[in-house]
């Protein structure tokens, strides 16, 4: 049986989640804009780094590589703002997502590359740097059926 | 009794035919001492015979047998001293205390050379081209050696030119000129920098950083403010705001392409920077079609071997381009050669890699058609050998 909370722990239970909500956007919007102005100012070592995934041949990839750095900073930027925030996070979290594919994908066939995650000389692709995407995709996923419960709660 | 007759015939021309070269080959070796010359009688040497393409080829190919190999940096710490007016000879520099290890120098190694040398320098990593062309000067450049090379693995001295290309120092061989796309795509965005007593260039590059971010913040802050409240009636549904997302990024990723990029040719550094990762190359028959279709047709018969083997014998109207050729002195070499022209590498045996990298080489500089001998220089002697015993 739930017990029914005190509308002030209730307020302050909200509140605190909103927070935290918030603090998790601006984390992601951090790392979405770290990434992007990284990979943006290098568009040609982005391409060197998708490249040597071997996913895609390499007119796409050329395509991808220097897409993606603009869409991560346009999603740092909505969710700093909080404009569209709940599909900017979705969205970011299928990007993290797709990151998370192809180091899994690279890990499985046995390639021995860099991660090109942060630029040049950053780790190889490992399970270790496998954590990371994984871990913010989640966090994008949480925060967004969060604000989509507090849209629903707001509405009602 | 015809049919033996024939056969006799046959084995007679086939007898005279084989003890003709018997005596061609000894009398060559006679004269030209030993066994491999013999070899090479047999091979037709051919060094650079340019058979079709002799007003397309230079007669002289550019790459040096010896290229610079670990001392790299050397070279191009010494290019930029000297860029710098102060005389420095690479010579004087070849010492354990600059190159480290076999795969060349480090950036600590190289800023103790120029300290060495009376020179302050700043290493630097995570540069734009937007840096390199804000600060205009040599920049002591960590790069691929060529665009077939997965590892950056190279020292050069690159200089912006005003007219929107880079001027490489590339070791010991002469200069030659990149687009900025080019460049990008072999560079990992790691350098050094000669600080001469004028402004660091870290001040520079970072105050140029500092304004196009507060530039382009105060731009999108604006526009948000502006189009708030119509963004929010225009984007009233998850695909509207989705394909919002999608067409500012594509929007934005044009612009910044035009600072950080090099738009006009994107699509070469685009096959630079993906060069070692290109499908695999098509395999064609055997070295014996090949020569044989090479006589019929328009195509190029390129050895992949190093110079000294090639010279010992190759197929007749072959060219050379030996696997250690820099993907810029090949570019320079092959400039007038029309990109369709078909071109089938081969090296030493079917196990041989060079090919494969000669080929990645090719095809990232334009060439559409290129294929690779399934078989090499070996197999070829033994098909050769077999079917005149036969």
């Amino acid at each position: 049986m739930r017990t029914k909370l005190n509308p002030l722990v209730e307020g302050w239970q909200d509140s605190a989640i909103r927070q935290t909500c918030r603090l998790f956007s601006i984390g992601i919007a951090s790392v979405l804009l770290w990434t992007g102005l990284i990979h943006l100012i290098q568009p040609y070592l982005f391409t060197h780094a998708v490249a040597s995934y071997r996913l895609f041949p390499t007119s796409i990839a050329g395509f991808i590589s220097i897409w993606i750095p603009y869409l991560q900073v346009i999603l740092a930027v909505c969710l700093a703002t909080k404009l569209v925030e709940k599909v900017a996070l979705y969205t970011s979290g299928v990007v993290f997502v797709s990151f998370f594919i192809a180091q899994l994908s690279v890990l499985v066939r046995g390639l021995d590359i860099d991660c090109g995650c942060f630029g040049f000389g950053t780790s190889k692709v490992t399970p270790f740097s496998l954590c990371l995407p994984a871990a913010l995709a989640f966090v994008c996923f949480i925060v967004g059926a969060q604000l989509a419960r507090d849209a629903t709660k707001a509405l009602r | 009794m015809s049919f033996c007759k024939e056969l006799c015939r046959s084995a007679k021309a086939f007898i005279i035919l084989r003890g003709l070269r018997c005596v061609l080959c000894g009398f060559v070796s006679l004269f030209s001492g030993g066994p491999i010359a013999a070899e090479a009688a047999v091979s037709v040497v051919s060094p650079n015979a340019l058979r079709d393409f002799s007003g397309v080829l230079p007669s002289s190919p550019p790459w040096e047998e010896d290229t610079a190999g670990p001392f790299c940096g050397i070279y191009a710490a010494c290019a930029a001293l000297r860029a710098s007016g102060i005389a420095a000879d690479p010579e004087d520099f070849i010492a354990t205390k600059y190159v480290g290890a076999c795969g060349g120098s480090t950036p600590a190694e190289l800023s103790q050379l120029l300290a060495d040398a009376g020179c302050d320098s700043t290493a630097i990593a995570r540069l734009s081209s937007f840096d390199l062309w804000l600060v205009g000067q040599p920049l002591l450049a960590f790069v691929r050696r060529d665009s077939a090379s997965t590892r950056f693995n190279h020292w050069v001295l690159v200089v912006p030119e005003s007219n929107g290309v880079m001027t490489v120092y590339d070791g010991p061989d002469e200069a030659y000129e990149l687009t900025t796309a080019e460049f990008l795509g072999i560079w990992s965005g790691l350098g050094l920098y000669i600080c001469d007593g004028s402004i660091n260039p870290l001040a520079i590059i970072w105050s140029g950083r500092i304004s196009l971010l507060f530039g382009a913040t105060c731009l999108v802050l604006l526009l948000i403010t502006v189009f708030r409240r119509y963004l929010s009636r225009v984007f009233t549904t998850n695909t509207r705001i989705v394909s919002g997302l999608l067409a500012a990024s594509t929007i934005l990723c044009v612009s910044g392409n035009t600072v950080f990029g090099d738009l006009s040719n994107h699509s070469r550094g685009v096959r630079v920077a993906s060069g070692p990762f290109h499908k695999a190359i098509r395999k064609t028959g055997t070295l014996y079609d090949a020569e044989r279709a090479s006589k019929s047709s328009s195509m190029l018969l390129v050895d992949a071997r190093r110079a000294r083997d090639f010279r010992l014998g190759s197929i007749a109207g072959s060219v050379n381009i030996p696997v250690s050729a820099s993907t810029w002195a090949i570019a320079e070499y092959v400039q007038k050669l029309d990109r369709n022209t078909p071109i089938v590498v081969f090296c030493q045996s079917a196990y041989c890699p060079y090919d494969d990298e000669i080929g990645a080489k090719l095809e990232s500089l334009g060439f559409t058609n290129v294929t690779v001998c399934n078989e090499g220089w070996l197999e070829y002697n033994t098909t050769w050998s077999s079917r005149n015993e036969n």
